[in-house]
């Protein structure tokens, strides 16, 4: 582990506050941490002047745990109660590792699975696994217990981002839980996190999660800096800070990541960006942000280069199809038709015959009425919702094409359109898009394919004027950042990925090593 | 509630943003000029034009390193007094929007001719500067991200349709080579050094970076990009249609984009892919000089900022491009401005460096 890799090994003390706040320190004071002391009898009792006496600790254990990794009813019941009952008393007291295992042996304990250690790396390891540590006063030995309680409530894939491959758990909405999923992910103290609290009067807990050692500390700073600075009375879901802290507040485009897999929050980690989790919302937030990210997913990785390659750049053209097909498709159409091959003019034209409507209108009424359904389709109940869906698809379309409301190509291109809107793994860039694909429109309607340059040059150009916590939204294109435009349409091979992008400004760039396959020995 | 960002000017952004500069200006009617000047062998002008060129970079750097962290405009205050550098500096500030002004009308005809025979000009012209001032009000971190968005499959896209056109290249009207006399050559050379006028943005970059020599490398190897890209051009445009031909064009580059047939390609016309992304850079080209006479005029008086003085100068540039009636006119008030501009965009710092060098002002290297 990456605790131990870095000193040597410490050897457990017999001051077991000592032991805590050394693994406390080598967690950096995370406040996931739960550090529960066990007072000895005599102090229980009162008699402080007895402890002062002989000198000893007034602790006689202390009990460690993660939040939301273990099942606290399991410690209360099998480790605090027997330690605090008088039974276990004169064992734990005596101080010696073989006290502590008699202990362990005479009670309950004896039927979970633990371990000794007489160092506290492997310790903290385990704690990191989830398990409960045990330090008792002149112990060198520490024990660690398996009580795994982190399934409070059955997870489920997020609907919005299914994938193929990979990891079927999203967020839930308790905050200890979502931590924890990422503390599954990455077993390494230099994974921080810091919660503080806000709203007047829902006092909404807020994790900020980052690596360490890897995470650019201004961001970092910016991050706590944004979140303190907010003033509101209720919290109620993550999108209320995305809100809050976003660099810019009138554009359309989102400058924070919201994503509910538990996955692509560990895998923004690792790259050095920083995870705000909320409690009582299933959606994290990631930032910083850039467009790029906005269409990519961790499941890119779970393929191989080729396969991975080929999901983004079908996203790439989805995405560019949602936003720019029906702008081009009248400009084309209607504006500049010598452009088209003089066949597929002549197919259009055809197809339009009858039409009452000019093509701006008919495009509009089409598009209007697919959004409807979309919208409608979000809350009928799922047993209708399909049988729905075909009956206003198919039946609709085909009757309107049938009466000459609208024509076979506008149908084709809006329902391509529509189709290729859900291609990006991100559902609220997909609503940018979707705005911008009307502007488009009257771009294409009235000034033709300049309209559809001059709406995507100004589309280009407010995305320029815009950052996410000190990033250009357009990195790595722009600026441009040789080592990460490689991964920006292609998927970089894993093999190849030795640095973490320069676009987070991280603290530490080194990935991976010089892994080597068969192919190259 | 802003973070500032941290990326700055690098010097890659120099060959990024002067190939922009230079290419977004005039790329489809420079081969007019040129056989003009040197008949058969014309791709060779614009070649001729960037080697007196290479002296006035490395003029303008100079003149950066003598006084650090100042423009163009700032060094000329501290070389030639304050009363003579606003006289001059405005001077150049007006020329230069003019002539920035007058080079978009260009372009505006050219896309009402090709694309939009039935909008009003003012219409698409309104529409068009708009963005592009609304892209040089955010400044130049703004206008080089889009810039650096765009340039690379530009670059790739235009290089592309320059390469589809070589088939159609009748060798025979290439030749002969070298046919023209010194004279003749210099006489070229000056008369297509407008295509580098833009350079006169390298005045206002360099205090942006710190890192001088590798900005001039890249500025050098930005002016070589489109020395290249001119030359393909030439060759392309002098191929295919001969000098004869060529003068029965306005738009030469577009024209030969024309001949080019692909066969299935869903667009009927190769041409309008060309112009379409030409338009793209010439929007960057043209936000980076508005931007440019911008911080030079926020910079002349400083107590206009560079966001008032971005709105102080549109008004006078809307109106002077749509002054002109036709592209009669506007090509007319053009070529005054090409070969007056020598003097401005080029004499400017040039003159300033040399009164530096004999006056021993700033700092001696």
């Amino acid at each position: 582990m990456g605790f131990r890799s870095r000193g040597g090994m410490t050897p457990i003390g017999p001051d077991p506050v000592g032991n805590a706040a050394n693994v406390a320190k080598a967690l950096g004071r995370a406040t996931d941490l739960v550090i529960r002391k066990i007072p000895r009898d005599d102090c229980v009792k009162g008699d402080a002047a007895a402890d002062a006496r002989d000198g000893s600790s007034s602790v006689r254990a202390v009990v460690l745990f993660l939040e939301g990794l273990a099942d606290e009813e399991a410690i209360r019941r099998h480790i605090i109660t027997p330690l605090l009952a008088d039974a276990a008393t004169a064992a734990a007291a005596a101080g010696t590792a073989t006290a502590i295992a008699h202990f362990s042996a005479a009670n309950e304990l004896s039927a979970l699975k633990s371990s000794t250690h007489e160092t506290l790396e492997p310790l903290i390891d385990a704690l990191l696994e989830g398990q409960v540590l045990l330090f008792a006063d002149g112990c060198h030995t520490g024990l660690a217990f398996v009580m795994p309680g982190w399934s409070l409530r059955p997870l489920s894939e997020p609907p919005s981002e299914k994938a193929i491959r990979g990891p079927r758990e999203g967020f839930t909405e308790t905050l200890r839980e979502n931590i924890a999923m990422v503390r599954r992910w990455v077993r390494d103290p230099e994974l921080r996190v810091t919660k503080m609290q806000i709203g007047t009067r829902t006092h909404t807990d807020v994790a900020i999660m980052y690596l360490g050692d890897v995470a650019n500390p201004d961001i970092v700073a910016e991050v706590r800096k944004r979140l303190a600075a907010i003033k509101i009375d209720a919290i109620l879901e993550a999108g209320y800070l995305e809100q809050l802290i976003t660099d810019s507040r009138t554009t359309l485009f989102p400058l924070t990541q919201a994503t509910e897999r538990s996955d692509k929050v560990t895998s923004a980690i690792l790259e050095g960006r920083v995870a705000i989790i909320v409690d009582k919302s299933a959606s994290a937030i990631i930032v910083p942000t850039t467009v790029n990210e906005l269409y990519q997913s961790p499941e890119d990785y779970y393929y191989d280069f080729w396969l991975g390659t080929l999901l983004r750049v079908i996203r790439l053209i989805g995405n560019n199809l949602a936003i720019a097909l029906p702008g081009l498709y009248i400009a084309l159409a209607a504006v500049n038709s010598e452009l088209l091959p003089t066949q597929l003019a002549l197919n259009i034209a055809a197809s339009r015959l009858g039409v009452p409507f000019p093509i701006l209108l008919e495009v509009l009424l089409v598009e209007l009425t697919i959004e409807i359904f979309r919208e409608a389709g979000l809350r009928l109940p799922s047993t209708v919702a399909q049988t729905l869906g075909v009956v206003a698809g198919v039946v609709l379309g085909f009757a309107a094409v049938q009466i000459s409301i609208v024509s076979n190509a506008t149908l084709i291109v809006s329902v391509t359109t529509a189709v290729a809107s859900f291609s990006g793994p991100n559902f609220q860039v997909g609503i940018s898009w979707r705005w911008l694909k009307y502007f488009m429109i009257l771009g294409g309607a009235f000034m033709g394919l300049f309209g559809i340059v001059a709406v995507g040059c100004f589309i280009v150009a407010h995305m320029a004027t815009l950052q996410s916590f000190g990033v250009s939204y357009l990195a790595p294109w722009a600026p441009l950042q040789p080592d990460a435009l490689v991964d920006a349409p292609l998927r970089q091979p894993l093999w190849l990925k030795f640095r973490r992008h320069s676009t987070w400004r991280t603290k530490n760039r080194r990935r991976m090593g010089d892994t080597r396959g068969e192919d190259n020995p | 509630m802003t973070f500032p960002e941290k990326t700055s000017l690098r010097p890659s952004m120099y060959l990024v943003l002067i190939f922009t500069a230079i290419i977004g200006y005039d790329m489809l009617s420079n081969p007019l000029v040129s056989v003009k000047a040197l008949g058969n062998s014309g791709y060779f002008a614009p070649l001729a034009a960037a080697v007196p060129v290479i002296a006035i970079i490395i003029a303008m750097f100079a003149l950066q390193k003598r006084f650090p962290g100042k423009s163009g405009v700032q060094c000329a205050s501290l070389i030639i007094g304050h009363v003579p550098a606003v006289i001059i500096n405005l001077l150049l500030i007006i020329f230069w929007r003019v002539f920035a002004a007058l080079s978009a009308r260009d372009i505006m005809t050219l896309v009402s001719t090709q694309m939009l025979l039935k909008t009003p000009l003012w219409f698409f012209s309104t529409i068009g500067y708009l963005g592009i001032m609304y892209l040089a009000y955010h400044g130049i971190e703004s206008i080089s991200r889009f810039v650096a968005f765009t340039f690379i499959p530009a670059t790739i896209i235009i290089i592309i349709v320059f390469c589809a056109a070589f088939p159609y290249i009748d060798i025979r009207q290439l030749l002969p080579v070298l046919d023209f006399s010194i004279t003749d050559l210099i006489k070229g050379a000056f008369s297509m050094s407008y295509l580098y006028f833009p350079l006169i943005l390298l005045f206002l970059i360099t205090p942006y970076t710190k890192k001088l020599p590798s900005a001039r490398r890249f500025t050098m190897a930005a002016l070589a990009l489109s020395v290249l890209v001119f030359l393909i051009q030439n060759i392309c445009a002098i191929g295919i249609f001969g000098t004869s031909g060529l003068n029965r064009y306005t738009w030469p580059t577009l024209e030969f984009a024309h001949v080019i047939n692909i066969r299935y390609i869903a667009l009927e016309q190769i041409g309008v892919v060309l112009l379409t992304v030409w338009l793209v850079l010439t929007f960057g080209a043209a936000a980076f000089n508005y931007w440019g006479t911008a911080l030079a005029l926020s910079q002349l008086f400083p107590k206009i900022s560079y966001k008032m003085a971005v709105l102080i100068l549109a008004l006078p540039t809307g109106l002077v491009l749509l002054l002109p009636q036709n592209i009669i006119d506007t090509r007319f008030y053009l070529l005054i401005f090409e070969r007056w501009g020598v003097l401005a965009f080029f004499g400017h710092p040039l003159i300033l460096w040399l009164i530096a060098v004999i006056r021993r002002q700033g700092k001696e290297s």
